[in-house]
């Protein structure tokens, strides 16, 4: 079963049109590694996914249902943000620049989205904290505030904070990219335990080794469209495009 | 320069310098205080000297009930049109950065109306609104608007709209410190419009805030005595009516100079304690040695 399927994607911010008609499908555990020069589209496709942004024109489907809209008496209407926030609860996102909320712990950090929506109370939110903490070797760290820790230690917290809503589906956007070289491992490290774990993940990243390695399939975004799509030795070794070629020795 | 050259110059030992360390001169400072005291002293002695002055008056009508009642007003009125400024000024603050094209431009209009005209001037026309509607109210509904609007409700609804449109500025500044990609993380959470401002924006956006705010308070404090001109009943109003019939003008306008002093230092004092809490929570946060693994 696809979990996350896009047909005839088509986003525009005014008059630049950034996605061209995205046509693809994710079957659920899938592990995708998205790479593309920058400006290519990749964070405006991942936005995409958990209905940050609708798209001009085409469909988005996450576990078989439309994301942000509706059907109504033969018409697409746009859900309301509520409904959108209910959808959006079983996607977790994971940033660049980590975004902890730097005002509070990191158990604060955890337990905040999970509270406010009710799918927990205190106590249990607490305790799940406490096991995602221990799964990212950050146990010790649960009252530190984030400017205490260092890139690594914030990014695993990122992405515990992101698994707390038990979401179907991770993604990242370019969740190394910020860190220092020494500390990029062990957040590898951790997307591996979960893709080990069969979370269905979309991974925007330039660590190719780690997409060699843990991704079951690699897109190549070029200028709005997907230019290339197949199993990682094929696309990083035998790229058929010019693009995707001179990306590659680039990078 | 070779490299021998820079070995050289490392490893040369410093033992010939003295290790102790001169005072800093201390004369220069004495006489610069000094001078300091000297100019005061002089200056206070060409009031206090000044055989048209009855400095014992001063202290008799520090603590005179009519000045007490002034003074109570002046703290209530800033005190009322703080709270009123509070909560109207972030409505338009809000709505100065809102999405919504009308919302905007109905916080740029007040913002710029409120801060483009003399406060005396808003103060005087929220007095005087009995002559533009001499009743207020809808149908059977009415009151005679001298009965409702006294000149200390039109003190504190002109001093509350004039100073909210500061607030507003406050807060609009305060909340667009926050770096837009916190509230990315607060939608891809799911967290609603209301709780990513209650929960996120508005506990970091408070810290820019307070110093600002506590200013404005301050200044507040200082245009109570604008009401003077409706005859508000202010500290400075009442000073202004015992001297009417005293004649010791001078005098009681020192009294109410006492006074603003002195509630202005404490404000200050308040505002310097709030910037020095948020200061060292901040540290509490952006402090610390970074452990790695
Ligand atoms: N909010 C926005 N408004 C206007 N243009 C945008 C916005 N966000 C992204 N873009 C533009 O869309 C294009 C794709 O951006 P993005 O999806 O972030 O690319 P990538 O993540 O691959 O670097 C870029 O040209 C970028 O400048
Ligand atoms: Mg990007």
């Amino acid at each position: 079963m696809s979990t996350v399927e896009l047909s005839g994607v088509r986003l525009s911010y005014g008059a630049l049109e950034v996605l061209k008609g995205i046509e693809t499908s994710i079957p659920s555990g899938q592990i995708v590694g998205l790479i593309g020069a920058s400006g290519s589209g990749k964070s405006t496709l991942l936005r995409l996914v958990n209905g940050l942004l609708l798209p001009s024109s085409g469909h988005v489907l996450v576990d078989g249902e439309l994301v942000g809209r509706k059907a109504k008496n033969g018409k697409l209407h746009p859900m309301t943000l509520a409904e959108i926030r209910r959808q959006r609860r079983k996607i977790g996102m994971v940033f660049q620049h980590f975004e902890l909320f730097p005002h509070m712990t990191v158990e604060e950090n955890l337990c905040l989205a999970p509270i406010l929506h009710k799918e927990m109370d205190k106590s249990e939110a607490r305790q799940r904290a406490m096991r995602l903490l221990s799964r990212v070797a950050l146990s010790d760290k649960s009252r530190s505030y984030p400017g205490q820790l260092s890139g690594g230690q914030q990014q695993r917290v990122a992405i515990a904070r992101a698994l707390m809503l038990q979401p179907s589906i991770m993604l990242f956007d370019e969740p190394t990219s910020a860190l220092d070289p020494e500390l990029v491992g062990e957040v590898l490290t951790v997307m591996r335990e979960l893709a080990n774990d069969g979370m269905t993940m979309i991974v925007v990243t330039h660590e190719l080794s780690f997409v060699r390695e843990v991704a079951d399939r690699v897109i190549f975004m070029d200028k709005g469209v997907i230019a290339e799509d197949g199993a990682p030795k094929d696309v990083l070794d035998n790229p058929k495009t010019e693009r995707a070629k001179a990306f590659l020795a680039r990078a | 320069m070779s490299a021998t050259h820079i070995e050289d110059l490392a490893i040369k030992p410093i033992r010939d310098l003295p290790d102790e360390h001169a005072r800093k001169p201390w004369l220069g400072q004495a006489v610069g205080w000094l001078a300091l005291a000297l100019f005061t002293v002089w200056f206070l002695r060409l009031f206090l000297a000044n055989p048209k002055l009855k400095p014992e008056l001063i202290w008799k009508y520090l603590f005179n009930e009519r000045i007490l009642e002034g003074l109570w007003s002046t703290l209530l009125l800033a005190f009322y049109s703080m709270i009123g400024a509070l909560i109207f000024g972030t409505v338009i603050g809000f709505c100065r950065i809102s999405a919504n094209p009308v919302l905007r431009a109905t916080g740029w209009l007040y913002v710029w109306v409120f801060r483009s005209t003399p406060l005396v001037v808003q103060v005087l026309l929220w007095g005087n609104l009995a002559l533009l509607m001499p009743v207020l109210g809808i149908g059977p509904f009415t009151v005679k608007t001298n009965d409702v609007m006294t000149p200390f409700l039109a003190g504190v609804i002109a001093l509350m709209l004039h100073e909210a449109s500061y607030v507003a500025e406050i807060v609009r500044s305060g909340v667009q410190s926050v770096p837009r990609p916190q509230r990315e993380a607060a939608d891809a959470l799911a967290l609603s419009w209301w709780e990513t401002q209650r929960y996120i924006i508005m506990p970091q956006a408070l810290k820019v805030m307070i110093p600002p705010l506590g200013g404005v308070f301050v200044l507040l404090l200082k245009s109570t005595s604008l009401v003077i001109v409706i005859s508000g009943g202010d500290l400075l109003t009442e000073a202004q009516n015992i001297a009417s019939l005293n004649l010791y003008t001078i005098e009681l306008l020192l009294v109410a100079t006492v006074w603003f002093l002195i509630i202005t230092s404490i404000a200050y004092a308040g505002q310097h304690y709030l910037e020095w809490r948020f200061n060292r929570q901040n540290h509490a946060h952006a402090g610390g040695v970074n452990e790695h693994g």
